[in-house]
C-alpha cells in the first residue's frame, strides 16, 4: 500500500505518519509532499494506492489537486486531512470525489474508521 | 459582513482538544485568562479569515515555550532542540489547525490565509478588535490565543479598547 502525504508543514505530514503507525498501518509505504503540485507530481511518478492531502496549501491547495486528478481521469482513493471540518467543506470534498475528510485534530481511531475503506 | 458566532467557551474548546491532541494531555487551558490578549511575544503566529467575516487567530509565546511546542509536535528526544524552522513551522501549523477551527463557525462562506509567523509585537490595529482569548499552559510552557474581528483596512481600533476580561463585549 503505497500513501502521498501531502501537506505544506512538515510537522503535520510527520505527525500523519505517526498516526498511520498508531493506527495500525506502520507497514504502508509512505511518500511525502509539500504542496498541492507536489502531491499532483508525486502520484504520476508513484502511482499511489492512497492520498492523504491538506486543504489549505501553497502552489496548489487540496481541493485543486482533487479536481485536477479527476479532471485527468485519476480515480485514486483521496482523503483530505484539514483543519477545516465544516459540513460545506465536507460536502465540496464529497461533491469532487473523495473519500473523506479527516478534521485536525485526529487521533488514530479517526483514521481507522475512515481508511478502513480503502485498507480492506 | 456575518458576526463571527464564537467566545471564550469555543475557543477554549478549541483550543483544549488542539493542545490535548498534539501537545500533550498535561495541557491545560487556564480558567481564567489574562487581563488583555497577548499579542506582543517573542514568537507569534497568526491566520485571517475572509468572506463572510473578516477575522484573525493569534498565538503568542515565549522562545522557551515555542521550542517546547516544537519539540512535542515533531516528538524529539528530552534533550534534542528544535531548530528555528521546526519552530516557526509547529506554531504556523497550530495557527492554522485553531484558526481551521474558528472558520467553521462561520455563518457563511469564508477563506482561511496561510499562516504567518513572527516575533514581537502584531500592531493591534492591523488584527481589528480582540473578541475572545484563552491562555493554556503546559509542562515546560505557555501561550496566549486570541481572535480578533474587523476589517483590518479600515479598523482604527487599538489594543487595549473593548477588552473585558477574557471576551470583549
Amino acid at each position: 500500500m503505497k500513501v502521498i502525504v501531502a501537506d505544506d508543514s512538515r510537522v503535520m505530514r510527520q505527525i500523519v505518519v505517526r498516526t498511520l503507525r498508531q493506527a495500525g498501518y506502520g507497514d504502508w509505504d509512505i511518500v511525502e509532499a509539500e504542496d498541492g503540485a507536489d502531491g499532483l507530481a508525486k502520484v504520476k511518478a508513484e502511482n499511489p494506492d492512497l492520498v492523504l492531502s491538506d486543504w489549505n496549501m501553497p502552489n496548489m491547495t487540496g481541493i485543486e489537486f482533487l479536481q485536477t486528478l479527476r479532471a485527468s481521469g485519476n480515480g485514486v482513493p483521496f482523503c483530505f486531512v484539514t483543519s477545516e471540518g465544516s459540513d460545506e467543506m465536507r460536502a465540496m470534498a464529497a461533491n469532487s470525489g473523495a473519500l473523506g475528510l479527516i478534521a485536525k485534530p485526529f487521533g488514530p481511531e479517526t483514521f481507522t474508521e475512515v481508511l478502513s475503506l480503502v485498507a480492506s | 459582513m456575518s458576526d463571527l458566532n464564537i467566545g471564550v467557551e469555543e475557543l477554549e474548546s478549541i483550543t483544549a482538544d488542539v493542545w490535548n491532541t498534539f501537545v500533550g494531555e498535561d495541557a491545560v487551558v487556564l480558567p481564567f485568562p489574562s487581563e488583555r490578549p497577548n499579542h506582543d511575544a517573542d514568537v507569534t503566529a497568526h491566520v485571517r479569515i475572509r468572506g463572510s467575516v473578516a477575522a484573525a487567530v493569534v498565538i503568542a509565546c515565549d522562545t522557551a515555550s515555542a521550542a517546547e511546542l516544537a519539540r512535542r509536535m515533531f516528538d524529539l528526544g528530552p534533550d534534542a532542540e528544535a531548530g528555528a524552522e521546526d519552530v516557526a513551522d509547529a506554531i504556523g501549523e497550530l495557527a492554522n489547525i485553531v484558526g481551521g477551527n474558528v472558520k467553521s463557525l462561520a455563518p457563511d462562506a469564508a477563506s482561511l490565509t496561510l499562516p504567518e509567523v513572527g516575533t514581537g509585537e502584531l500592531p493591534g490595529d492591523s488584527l481589528g478588535v480582540p473578541l475572545c482569548w484563552v491562555d493554556v499552559v503546559w509542562d515546560g510552557g505557555q501561550a496566549g490565543l486570541s481572535i480578533w474581528t474587523g476589517d483590518v483596512n479600515t479598523s482604527s481600533s487599538t489594543v487595549g479598547e473593548s477588552v473585558i476580561g477574557g471576551t470583549a463585549s
